[in-house]
């Protein structure tokens, strides 16, 4: 079992993040996912149009 | 009626006869009328009928023969949709059909697809070449237009998992949140009941608990660790997170790993009559929970975490010290 005592070990701040700035994080992302997919889905729609012509 | 209209065209195109001279039947009639008479004269009138009717519908056949295998063709003028499905059904279900058998079909719209592709070949449409090219390339967009199709829907199953997960870190966080309540308000009726103590303060995780002293941090209490603590010099064990946190005038985390897969998170406290504290969290890296809570600030704001670790610490100390009054109190009388 390794003991906390021996090896020196680095010691770093933990940057506090408000209440608010979390959310808006997790949401930005969130809408940033829903846009990608959203894209994705329009050219995916296009693409088929495409070979539904040829086809 | 093919080829009934070839045998018509056979004979429009058969001029040649035209130049024989009227002058010259005379000795043509009597050469062939002989010619024949010493070849079929023994025959009977009747056979000879018969064997020419036979010879002609003999003939006929052979030569229908040969239009239908024309018919059945690809590129020869003859060539019949019909005739290729009924002589070569394999090659029809392979090639044909796929146009064919549609709702949408037209042979308008197969004329403009051939027609496109012949149209790119310079005053020669009936260069397979071309044709191949075309449909070679037509097959390769496709295989790529698949491609990325497949791809794309790859990449949406891993953008919905990742919004799924987003879900499930939420739901977990509401989760956490509300164990850390039901604790609290535990804590609360123990604080009434005189029962509160340093030691139900393990409701985020196992702790140590120190007392600044001097130049050094005396350990309070410690729960859910392994028991190995020892005063802490300020000036030479500056690798202590706890060492460096009680320096800290911002309170502010700080976090270090003692060994690997274990984590530590200290920050100092200021508490009644001039007493600086330091809390220590310990916790392993699979504690899912105990990492939420403290150290990602990923869903919850860890800062609030300490803020009640505080509070309920400055409520046990005052009540320390209020319970020494009384004691005090009741030596003195």
């Amino acid at each position: 079992m390794p003991k906390q005592n021996n090896a020196p070990a680095v010691v770093r701040v933990i940057e506090d993040v408000p209440q608010q700035s979390i959310i808006q994080n997790r949401r930005r992302l969130r809408e940033q996912l829903l846009k990608q997919i959203g894209q994705r889905t329009s050219v995916t729609e296009h693409k088929i149009e495409q070979l539904a012509q040829l086809t | 009626m093919g080829p009934l209209k070839t045998f018509a065209g056979y004979l429009k195109a058969a001029k040649g006869v035209k130049a024989i001279e009227w002058a010259s039947l005379p000795v043509i009639g009597p050469t062939l009328a002989g010619l024949a008479a010493s070849k079929f004269g023994l025959w009977p009138i009747w056979l000879s009928s018969i064997g020419a009717v036979l010879l002609a519908f003999g003939v006929y056949y052979l030569y229908v023969r040969i239009y239908m295998g024309k018919m059945a063709t690809i590129g020869v003028p003859e060539f019949h949709v019909e005739a290729f499905k009924a002589i070569r059904p394999k090659e029809y279900e392979m090639t044909w059909a796929q146009f064919v058998n549609k709702n949408d079909f037209t042979f308008e719209g197969l004329y403009d697809i051939v027609n496109a592709v012949f149209s790119q070949n310079n005053h020669d449409p009936s260069s397979v070449a071309y044709v191949v090219a075309y449909s070679q390339s037509q097959h390769d967009f496709l295989q790529s237009s698949i491609a990325d199709l497949k791809n794309t829907i790859d990449e949406q199953e891993l953008a919905i998992d990742e919004l799924e997960n987003e879900l499930v870190r939420s739901e977990n966080a509401v989760s956490y949140l509300v164990g850390i309540i039901k604790k609290v308000n535990e804590n609360l009726y123990r604080y009434v009941n005189d029962r509160l103590g340093f030691g139900d303060m393990d409701f985020v995780t196992g702790f140590s608990l120190y007392r600044k002293e001097g130049n050094s941090l005396e350990l309070i209490l410690d729960k859910g660790t392994s028991g190995k603590h020892r005063t802490l010099n300020l000036d030479t064990d500056t690798h202590f997170a706890a060492v460096v946190a009680v320096k800290d005038e911002q309170e502010q985390a700080h976090y270090n790993n003692p060994y690997p897969g274990r984590h530590l998170v200290a920050f100092r406290m200021k508490m009644l009559k001039g007493e600086t504290w330091v809390w220590c969290f310990h916790f392993d890296d699979d504690d899912e929970r105990v990492l939420s809570l403290i150290l990602e600030n990923g869903i919850i704001e860890s800062r609030q975490i300490r803020r009640l670790i505080h509070a309920f610490c400055l409520t046990l100390q005052k009540r320390s010290f209020s319970h020494k009054e009384v004691d005090q109190d009741a030596e003195a009388k």
